[in-house]
């Protein structure tokens, strides 16, 4: 009888292991921000999404270009139409991998440090980038914060000369996301 | 007569100025002073997007949307309320993110929420929302 009941438990624990593999998000938070003494561009969108697989430590990142929200009406439209060009490019995309995912151990409370290496698609152009990431488990929930720094130049993004000095070479962006287990179908 | 030339031409750039002063800081619009281009069925959105993305962001993308259906659920995360919609079929919903938050609507309600369309991931998405009535 307790063989039968320890071969259950254990059994139980493999299901809900199995089951959590894959952890998701739709409303991943994403901002930007371009500091020069000229002008402070700020932008954020909330409608980010990303999926992270804990077996092969593949983690995901897709945002609508679209979806950022500006502070000033202006600066909305020169970011879609002239720089973004979100008509043509509507999606920036990231597929990587966490390089430590070992030891990530998402069923436990705790604070990670993991990096995260992968390709960043932003206006047709993919560049690799590494980040660090922060994973936060307390209680069943996970948030993971990221942030790196990329070169507007690096994407082919033209800044004309007449606004060079409003807009930063380099943009500080900033992920935030609180990733819910995906339920197996 | 030089006198009116330069009050004139004072004029001008004060008027010039104001008004690029103006449009240079003017916020992004509410949704309600937007004019509807749209109105769809949340099924016939998602469904439009799942079979062929690229005619249907000719078709929304941008567009200000009326999107009706029924109430999936909804969330706030960071202060932030996302309303989904049920869709038949399919693994997509319509994700509206609203503008300001709301009484949460309850699940199985039948509503109507314009929003922009910003394209397509998981889900269809809506930024800036507020229920029509």
């Amino acid at each position: 009888m307790k063989n039968i009941i320890t071969i259950f438990v254990l059994l139980i624990g493999l299901v809900v292991n199995v089951s959590a593999q894959k952890y998701f998000t739709k409303t991943g938070n994403i901002s930007f921000h371009s500091d020069t003494p000229m002008e402070k561009i700020e932008a954020v969108t909330n409608s980010a999404t990303s999926v992270l697989d804990m077996e092969t430590g593949k983690i995901q990142w897709a945002v609508l270009v679209k979806s950022f929200s500006f502070e000033k009406a202006l600066m909305e439209e020169h970011f879609n139409e002239n720089y973004m060009e979100s008509t043509k490019f509507p999606k920036a995309k990231f597929t990587g991998s966490i390089d430590n995912a070992g030891s990530l151990n998402l069923s436990k409370d705790g604070k990670y440090n993991v990096t995260v290496t992968g390709n960043l698609e932003i206006h047709g152009v993919t560049k690799p980038v590494t980040s660090s990431a922060e994973f936060v488990v307390k209680g069943g929930k996970i948030t993971a914060n990221s942030g790196l720094k990329i070169l507007v130049a690096d994407y082919g993004i033209d800044i004309p000369s007449l606004v060079k000095d409003k807009i930063a070479k380099e943009i500080d962006i900033k992920i935030q996301a609180t990733y819910e287990a995906m339920a197996k179908s | 007569m030089k006198k009116y030339l330069l009050i004139i031409i004072a004029l001008i750039v004060v008027l010039g100025g104001s008004t690029a002063y103006y449009m240079y800081n003017k916020k992004s619009a509410s949704i309600e002073d937007l004019k509807t281009d749209v109105s769809v069925d949340a099924s016939a959105l998602v469904s439009a997007y799942e079979s062929d993305e690229d005619a249907a962001n000719t078709e929304y993308l941008e567009k200000v949307i009326e999107v009706s259906g029924k109430v999936d659920k909804s969330e706030t995360k960071d202060g932030i309320q996302s309303i989904y919609l049920q869709t038949e079929g399919g693994m997509g919903t319509v994700l509206c993110q609203m503008e300001e938050e709301i009484t949460a609507p309850v699940s199985g309600e039948n509503i109507k929420i314009k929003g922009i369309c910003t394209g397509y991931l998981m889900d269809v998405v809506l930024v800036k929302c507020k229920v029509v009535n």
